[in-house]
C-alpha cells in the first residue's frame, strides 16, 4: 500500500502542466536524437543543462532523463533499417533487424522494438520501485574480482553470436580485444599501439569503432552492387506492426531481456552493454530454430532491445541509492541534481520523495508517450527503405560522419570510423563477423583492468578467484558454458565438417 | 601585409598552372598566355572572364581577411562568442565548474563563451587544440593539473613544456580527501601510517588512473617514500568505480577527488577522512592534517583557464578583469558550493608562478618515480 501512496504523491507531483511539458520535450528530443546515428543522449544533455538551472530540481530531471531512455527507443531505428549501430547495445539488434527489414519485415522489426522497449522499461520500473536499496547492496559486493568473473562469462558468450565459424568468431573476438587495447595502459600508464598519436591515447572510441564497421561497411559493400534505381527492400512491405505469430515468438523473449537487463544495468561498473549481447546469446541458446538466428529472426530483436531498456532503468539504482553514476549520461543527471542543492545517496528515497516518486511517475508516463510517438512513425521510417541507394547512401555517410564527429568535436575520431569501415567491408568479404569483435572490444579492457586490479588486491595470488563466493560462482558458470558447446561440437563433429565444406 | 600579398600572387599562381597544365616557366607570363590561346571560342572566352574575377574576389578576400588578422587592433575585443574547449567529459565537476565561472564571466565581457567538451588524454587534446589556436583570444581551454603537470611527461604528448601557453586566472581548487570506510580501524593518519609501516603492502590505495599519468597519485607515491612506507596503488577508471570499490571494502583507501558522489557519504559520515592530499580542506575538516602541513607537499588540484601564447595587451586586459570580477559572481559561488569544489582565484601572474613551480616540482618526482620503476 505504502507503495501505492507513494506513487500516487510522485503523479500528483508531476501532474502540473509544466512537468508534463518537460516530460514531453524530454522524451521527443531522445527520440530524435536516438534516431540520429552517433549523436548520443550526451550532447544534447549537456547543451540542455544550463536551460535547466531557472526550473525546478524535479522538472530539470525529467527532462533530462526522458532524453536519455527517449534516445534509447530511437537507437534501434538505424540499426533495423540501415545497419548502422548508434551504440555498442544496438549492435545485436544489428543482426536479425538489417535482416528483417531486408525480408520486407521492418514495420514488424520496429514495432516489436518499441512495445518491447515499452513492457521492458515498466518492468525495470517496477523493478526500481521495489527493489532499488537491497539490490545497490548488492551491486558493492561487486569488486574487482567479481567485475573479472563477469566478463569471462560475458566472453563466452561470443559462441552464440557467431552466425558462421565458431572460429573465426574467436578470432575476431581476439581482433577486437587488441583493438581495445590500443591507449594507455590501465595501470602503468605506458602507451600501447599508439604510434605518437595524441589522440591514440585514450583508446578508440565505441562510437566511430561501431559505426564503421557497420554503417560504412554496409555501404561500401553495397556498392559493389548495381546501384541504378535499387532500394534497400528486395520484397514488398508486410505490414506495419507485429502478427500475432511475432507476438507468440517475442512474448518470453522481452520478459527474459528485461529482467536480465535490469539486473544487469544496476552494476555500476558498466554491466550494461552485457545486456543486449548476452539477451540475444540466451534466447539463441533456448530457441527451437537457433538456425534462424542471423536470418531475421524476431526473437533476436526482441530481447536484446528489451535488455537494453531495462538496463537504463537499472542504471537509477546506483544513482538514486548510492549516488554512483555508472556511465556518463548517469554523470550529466548527478550534476543536474546536484545543482539544484539534491543529493542522492543511502538516504535520498526517504529525504526527498517528491522528487524520487516524481521521476518514477514520470518515467511511467514517458514511457507511455514515447509508444504513442513512436507508433506512428513506423510507417514514415519503413518509407526510408523505398528510397533508392544513389540517395540514401550519401545521406548515410553523411549522417555517420556528423555523428562520429560530434561525439568529441574532433576529426581524428572521423577518420578513425572510415578506417573501421573498410575494415569491416574487407571482414565482410571475406566472412568474418563483426558483432563478437564488438563485443571483445567492450568486454577486453574491462576484463584486463579487473584481472589486474583483483591481482594487486591478493598481492599477486589467484586464490582470489576462487575464494570470493559470486566470483568462483562466476568462474564455474564460465567453465560449464565453454563445456558445454565444446562438447557437442566434438559429438557432432562427422556431421559439420562436411557441412563446412559445402559451404 | 606583405605576406597577404604574396598569398594572393600565389593564388594567381596556381590557377595560372591549372589552366595551363606545364610546370616549368615563369607562372605570371603564363597566366597572360592563356586568354589568348583560347579567344577562338566565344564561351570559353567567358567563363575564362568569370574565373578571373572569382580569382580576384578571392583575392581581396585573403587580403581583408589577412588584415582583419594581423591588423593587431580588435579595441572592442571580445565582438563574437568565445570558444572554450573543456577538457572533461560533460557533468563532471571540472565541466559543471567551468560551465558556471564562464556564464559569470560573460556577463562582463557582454560576449558568450560556447563550451565545447574535448576531453581525452588526461586533458592535453583540449590543450593541444588552444596551443594550435590563432592568439586572437577566441579560442581558450580549460587547465587543470593534469594537464599542464602529467603530460608532458608521457613519451606521446602533444606538447612538453608549458612554453606554447598563457595562462589567464585560476578559478577552483578540488579537494583531495584520503578516505577510509567509516569501520576501518584507523581514527588518525598517524594510525594508518603505523599499521602500513608494519604491514608492508596491505594498504590498498585506489586511485583514478595510473601512478605515472595520475598527478594525484604521483604525490602519495612521494609521501609514501618519505615516510618509509609501501602502499599498493591501484588505478581505477574514474572516481565512480573507485567509490564503489571502497565502499564495497574491496580496497583499503579512496585516494581520488571528492566530487558530487562523494558528498552524502562525508554528510552522513561513511567515509571518514584521515587526510588531506590537497592544499585545500573541505569545510568543517579544519582539524584533519593536510599533506602540505605535514611535508610540505601537496597535489596541485587547481582547475582554471588558458589560451595559446602570445595573445595582444588588449584580450589579456580585457580577460584578466572579467575572470577577476567573475570569481565574485554570486551564481558562480552558489554552483561552485553545489559542486564539492572551492572558489580560489589566482590572477594572470600568479598562476603563471605556479604552474612553473608545479611543472619542476613533478618533473623532480616524476624523475624518482621513473628510477625506482627502472630498478624494479
Amino acid at each position: 500500500m505504502d507503495i501505492l501512496n507513494n506513487l500516487f504523491l510522485g503523479f500528483s507531483a508531476i501532474l502540473e502542466l509544466d512537468n508534463l511539458l518537460f516530460c514531453f520535450i524530454g522524451v521527443f528530443v531522445g527520440t530524435l536524437i536516438g534516431v540520429l546515428p552517433g549523436i548520443g543522449p550526451v550532447g544534447a544533455m549537456s547543451l540542455l543543462l544550463p536551460a535547466t538551472y531557472k526550473v525546478s530540481s524535479l522538472s530539470a530531471v525529467i527532462m533530462l532523463a526522458g532524453i536519455y531512455y527517449g534516445a534509447q527507443y530511437g537507437g534501434s531505428t538505424t540499426s533495423i533499417l540501415v545497419n548502422i549501430p548508434g551504440e555498442a547495445s544496438s549492435v545485436v539488434t544489428c543482426l536479425d533487424g538489417y535482416q528483417m527489414a531486408r525480408q520486407g519485415r521492418a514495420g514488424p522489426a520496429l514495432g516489436i522494438a518499441a512495445f518491447g522497449s515499452f513492457i521492458a522499461g515498466t518492468i525495470g520500473l517496477v523493478g526500481l520501485m521495489l527493489v532499488a536499496p537491497p539490490l545497490a547492496s548488492i551491486a558493492l559486493q561487486f569488486g574487482p574480482p567479481e567485475y573479472f568473473s563477469l566478463m569471462c562469462l560475458g566472453l563466452t558468450l561470443l559462441i552464440y553470436l557467431a552466425s558462421g565459424s565458431v572460429i573465426r568468431a574467436i578470432m575476431m573476438a581476439a581482433f577486437g580485444v587488441i583493438i581495445g587495447c590500443i591507449g594507455q595502459d590501465p595501470e602503468t600508464g605506458s602507451s600501447r599501439y599508439v604510434f605518437g598519436i595524441p589522440e591514440l591515447l585514450d583508446g578508440i572510441g565505441l562510437a566511430p569503432f561501431v559505426m564503421g564497421l557497420f554503417g560504412i561497411s554496409e555501404v561500401l559493400f553495397n556498392l559493389e552492387q548495381d546501384l541504378q534505381g535499387r532500394s534497400v527492400l528486395k520484397t514488398e512491405i508486410e505490414g506495419l506492426l507485429p502478427t500475432w505469430k511475432d507476438w507468440k515468438k517475442s512474448m518470453m523473449p522481452i520478459l527474459r531481456g528485461s529482467i536480465l537487463g535490469f539486473f544487469l544495468g544496476v552494476l555500476p561498473g558498466g554491466g550494461a552493454v552485457l545486456s543486449s549481447f548476452a539477451s540475444y546469446a540466451i534466447e539463441k541458446k533456448v530457441s527451437r530454430h537457433p538456425e534462424d538466428f542471423g536470418k531475421g529472426a524476431i526473437e533476436g530483436v526482441a530481447g536484446p532491445e528489451s535488455a537494453n531498456n531495462a538496463a537504463t532503468d537499472g542504471a537509477f539504482v546506483p544513482l538514486f541509492t548510492l549516488c554512483i553514476p555508472s556511465n556518463v549520461v548517469m554523470a550529466l543527471l548527478l550534476g543536474a541534481l546536484m545543482i539544484h542543492g539534491v543529493t542522492p545517496g543511502p538516504l535520498f528515497i526517504s529525504k526527498n520523495p517528491q522528487i524520487f516518486w516524481g521521476i518514477i511517475a514520470s518515467m511511467y508516463l514517458g514511457n507511455v508517450l514515447l509508444l504513442v510517438l513512436n507508433l506512428p512513425l513506423i510507417g514514415i521510417w519503413v518509407q526510408i527503405l523505398r528510397v533508392p541507394y544513389k540517395i540514401l547512401f550519401p545521406l548515410i555517410l553523411l549522417f555517420c560522419l556528423i555523428g562520429a564527429y560530434s561525439v568529441n568535436s574532433s576529426t581524428s575520431d572521423v577518420i578513425l570510423m572510415l578506417v573501421f569501415g573498410l575494415l569491416g567491408y574487407l571482414m565482410r568479404k571475406y566472412k568474418f563477423e563483426g558483432a563478437p569483435m564488438v563485443l571483445a572490444f567492450v568486454l577486453g579492457p574491462m576484463l584486463e583492468s579487473s584481472l589486474r586490479q583483483s591481482l594487486l588486491m591478493s598481492d599477486g595470488s589467484f586464490l582470489i578467484f576462487l575464494t570470493r563466493p559470486i566470483t568462483a560462482a562466476g568462474i564455474i558458470a564460465t567453465i560449464i558454458m565453454i563445456l558445454s558447446s565444446i562438447i557437442p561440437t566434438f559429438r557432432r563433429k562427422r556431421k559439420t565438417i562436411p557441412m563446412e565444406e559445402t559451404l | 601585409m606583405g605576406e597577404d600579398v604574396d598569398r594572393v600572387y600565389s593564388e594567381e599562381n596556381e590557377f595560372g598552372a591549372r589552366l595551363k597544365g606545364t610546370q616549368s616557366r615563369d607562372c605570371r607570363e603564363r597566366f597572360k598566355m592563356v586568354p589568348q590561346k583560347n579567344l577562338n571560342s566565344k564561351e570559353e572566352r567567358v567563363m575564362k572572364k568569370v574565373k578571373q574575377i572569382l580569382t580576384i574576389i578571392a583575392g581581396l578576400w585573403f587580403l581583408f581577411h589577412g588584415i582583419d588578422l594581423a591588423g593587431a587592433k580588435d579595441p572592442d575585443y571580445p565582438t563574437k562568442p568565445i570558444t572554450l574547449y573543456i577538457a572533461y567529459s560533460a557533468g563532471g565537476t571540472t565541466d559543471l565548474g567551468s560551465r558556471a565561472f564562464i556564464e559569470a564571466a560573460s556577463k562582463h565581457l557582454g560576449q558568450p563563451f560556447i563550451p565545447i567538451n574535448k576531453p581525452g588524454g588526461s586533458g592535453s587534446l583540449a590543450m593541444a587544440q588552444v596551443m594550435h589556436a590563432k592568439p586572437d583570444g577566441y579560442t581558450l581551454s580549460t587547465i587543470a593539473g593534469s594537464s599542464c603537470c602529467v603530460v608532458p611527461f608521457s613519451q606521446d604528448a602533444p606538447y612538453k613544456d608549458m612554453s606554447g601557453f598563457t595562462m589567464l586566472a585560476n578559478f577552483h581548487s578540488h579537494f583531495l580527501p584520503l578516505m577510509v570506510r567509516s569501520d576501518a580501524p584507523w581514527q588518525s593518519w598517524k594510525e594508518f601510517l603505523e599499521w602500513a609501516r608494519k604491514n608492508p603492502r596491505a594498504a590498498k590505495i585506489g586511485i583514478t588512473g595510473a601512478l605515472a599519468t595520475d598527478f594525484k597519485g604521483i604525490y602519495l607515491w612521494q609521501i609514501a617514500k618519505q615516510e618509509k612506507v609501501d602502499f599498493t596503488f591501484i588505478a581505477f577508471k574514474g572516481s565512480p568505480e573507485l567509490l564503489a570499490a571502497t565502499l564495497g571494502g574491496h580496497i583499503t583507501m579512496y585516494g581520488g577527488a571528492a566530487d558530487a558522489s562523494t558528498v552524502p557519504y562525508l554528510e552522513e559520515k561513511k567515509l571518514r577522512v584521515l587526510a588531506f592530499a590537497s592544499k585545500e580542506k573541505l569545510p568543517g575538516y579544519a582539524n584533519i592534517p593536510s599533506t602540505q602541513e605535514l611535508y610540505g607537499l601537496s597535489a596541485p588540484i587547481y582547475v582554471g583557464v588558458c589560451g595559446p601564447k602570445g595573445l595582444p595587451g588588449y584580450v589579456l586586459k580585457r580577460l584578466d578583469d572579467a575572470f577577476a570580477k567573475a570569481v565574485k559572481d554570486p551564481e558562480f559561488i552558489r554552483v561552485s558550493d553545489q559542486i564539492g569544489a572551492r572558489v580560489v582565484y589566482m590572477s594572470r601572474e600568479v598562476m603563471t608562478n605556479y604552474v612553473d613551480k608545479t611543472f619542476n616540482e613533478i618533473n623532480d618526482i616524476m624523475k624518482r618515480f621513473r628510477e625506482e620503476e627502472s630498478k624494479r
